[in-house]
């Protein structure tokens, strides 16, 4: 039967309870908002008492489903000061769903000074002293944990960005290898764990195993057809596992959607040494522990992961992901590759999200604090967010802190979170996604970069980005990764795979009302908090500015999203 | 004939970049079709000319800069 675990900081006490039957057919984002929709009031204090972190894990997790054990995790944000999901790879879902455990839910404020790791496992749920793993990195912090706890437990952890309450912080989880650097990073969710002195949470699913399916033959017919569709499709047979997402940084430059110098044009002139091609080339002719194609959770066919070594062979980082790559490296006209690496695993180890502290990076440098390209001044701003220097703390709340502290107006943000790394004006249904999306600016939360439309022109990109967030939330309840939609275009075929695992006729079109309403609760819940139709805006500039490389401004109304 | 610098950069096919000649008057599609692509893998695909995702029926002209690549999403 799947639980849900309840830990309350204030009094120290977890419990179990049973999944009530109104969440049975919900996981994942859906499940952390409807929860945190339920039971956090809209206008509270996110680092407050009346706050709470909500994990959950997809409906398709732990069943050797390909890409479906994603780990969602919820809160009302410090970041955007609206609702909030993050969701990460790794094997926290899997192992949740191993431990029957659907969704834990983190109450209450931590009180004094002691620091607590949550430990789930076959016997419970109990709280264990953490103090000796207060301020250290991600890494060690994970080393220590496996060495207290064993090789093989699972992992949520928040960094000292976390404990810290920085804006930025996120909460990750470790890889197969045990490699701790999965993030849900986006919305400051850590530092909300942080104001709650919960270092983590340690799954230890030894002696357990998931629940099958109800309808294991059905189950069975409908994972062949959908593992045939990933195998058979060119993106996931064969781009992804290759390149990686580090692909996108060629399609995004040739269409000028390419952050670069603080979004202030789309292309940039060393795009080709920190593409696909280059991150494949870099990481097979230096060999060692490098890897161009790695499972960031169990199960996955697609392996779009990666393993980045220095020129010695030793892991740089892990995963080096088009995100990342974009927003530290071509948004700060920086295009060395190692040097992009060491920040990544630098705000790995703090526990800040690579976006958010990217494009503030890029501010320090419109402010002149930096130059614009200069990688080692930039290497070493980052580190002071590790020192907890007042220059690393103002990086560390964030690219819209940043800019006001540093006097900067044009800071790609909307409701308080740092766009992707796609620039608006030449991809113009990622702007109304960022603009209306209740996450803030967030391309996972409605991608239209797939959608075959024109992307600089304004036509037919409102309905794209709807429908976009549409199909995001399903993939996001069900625990799915974006990048099966590549393959699985038919709905029906996953829609047979809830039915079966459930044992209740799940079609298409429930799916898509799961995710509409879910949508509609997130929104309902901003609107409480206190959001208007005035912040489903991008900044001003890019109204009035075009970008350089498509000539475009972005022109997209108040009534072209009211007419649809 | 109009000049049109053609990159096509598909994993699943060899790299081709440089100038190609194609009548006046020709299609995004004409290009796929001289670049030995078929138009029918247009939904795996990334058109783009002069730094604008087109489609197939979009016209082409001399000293245009036209680039294919696969249809990807990021992450």
């Amino acid at each position: 039967m799947d639980k849900i675990v309840r830990v309350n900081m204030t009094d120290l006490s977890a419990k179990i309870e049973g999944l009530p039957e109104k969440y049975t057919h919900l996981g994942g984002r859906a499940l952390t908002s409807q929860i945190v929709y339920h039971e956090v009031p809209p206008t509270c204090n996110p680092l407050g008492r009346n706050n709470k972190v909500v994990l959950a894990c997809g409906l398709m997790a732990g069943l050797n489903v390909s890409s479906a054990n994603r780990l969602s995790v919820g809160a009302k944000s410090p970041l955007t000061g609206g609702i909030k999901e993050a969701n990460a790879g790794g094997v926290a879902a899997y192992k949740m769903a191993r431990l029957g455990v659907r969704s834990i839910v983190v109450e209450g404020l931590g009180q004094g000074e002691n620091w607590y790791l949550l430990l789930l496992n076959k016997e419970g749920a109990s709280l264990q002293p953490a103090n000796h793993l207060a301020g250290l990195g991600i890494y060690e912090k994970a080393n220590r944990i496996k060495e207290q706890f064993g090789p093989k437990v699972g992992m949520v952890l928040i960094g000292p960005g976390g404990e810290q309450l920085m804006l930025s912080a996120g909460v990750t989880n470790n890889d197969p290898e045990g490699v701790p650097s999965r993030y849900a990073a986006r919305g400051g969710l850590g530092a909300v764990l942080g104001s709650k002195k919960l270092l983590g949470i340690v799954l230890d699913d030894e002696g357990c195993r998931t629940e099958p399916p109800v309808n294991k033959d059905e189950f069975t017919a409908c994972l062949k057809q959908y593992h045939q569709v990933i195998r058979e499709t060119p993106q996931t047979a064969e781009i992804f596992p290759k390149y990686g997402t580090p692909a996108m940084v060629s399609n995004t430059n040739a269409i000028g959607g390419l952050p670069t110098r603080n979004f202030s044009t789309g292309t940039f002139e060393g795009a080709d040494k920190i593409n696909g091609e280059a991150v494949y080339n870099t990481i097979t002719s230096r060999g060692g522990e490098g890897n161009t194609s790695h499972s960031c959770m169990p199960g996955c066919v697609i392996r779009c992961s990666n393993v980045y070594p220095g020129p010695d062979g030793k892991v740089l980082v892990s995963p080096l992901e088009y995100e990342t790559i974009a927003l530290v490296g071509s948004n700060c006209c920086i295009d060395d590759l190692d040097a992009i690496a060491r920040i990544n695993y630098l705000c790995n180890d703090y526990g800040v999200d690579t976006l958010e502290i990217g494009t503030a990076l890029a501010i320090a440098m419109e402010a002149g604090v930096l130059p614009y390209g200069d990688a080692v001044k930039a290497v070493a701003l980052v580190e002071e967010i590790g020192k907890n220097s007042v220059i690393g703390r103002v990086l560390g709340a964030g690219a819209e802190a940043a800019g006001k502290v540093l006097g900067i107006h044009k800071v790609p943000v909307v409701k308080g979170q740092a766009m992707a790394a796609y620039e608006p004006r030449s991809v113009k249904g990622l702007g109304v996604t960022y603009m209306t999306s209740p996450m803030g600016a967030d391309h996972t939360a409605g991608n239209t970069i797939r959608s075959g439309l024109k992307h600089h022109l304004k036509d037919g990109q409102v309905n794209a980005s709807l429908n976009g967030q549409v199909g995001a939330y399903v993939m996001d309840l069900l625990g799915l990764c974006l990048m099966v939609g590549a393959a699985v275009k038919d709905m029906n075929l996953i829609a047979g795979l809830v039915s079966a695992r459930l044992g209740r006729e799940i079609k298409k079109e429930d799916l898509l009302a799961f995710a509409r309403e879910s949508l509609e609760i997130e929104k309902a819940f901003n609107r409480k908090a206190g959001f208007t139709e005035a912040h489903d805006r991008l900044p001003e500039h890019f109204y009035e500015e075009p970008n350089p490389a498509s000539g475009c401004v972005f022109d997209i109304t108040d009534e072209d999203l009211k007419s649809t | 004939m109009i000049s049109v610098k053609v990159e096509v950069k598909l994993p699943w096919q060899l790299v081709q970049a440089g100038k190609v000649e194609v009548p006046p008057d020709s299609t995004v599609e004409d290009l796929l079709r001289h670049s030995g692509i078929d138009p029918g893998e247009f939904e795996h695909l990334l058109l783009v000319l002069n730094h604008k995702a087109v489609d197939l029926d979009d016209k082409v002209r001399d000293g245009d800069h036209f680039q294919v690549l696969p249809l990807l999403i990021g992450g």
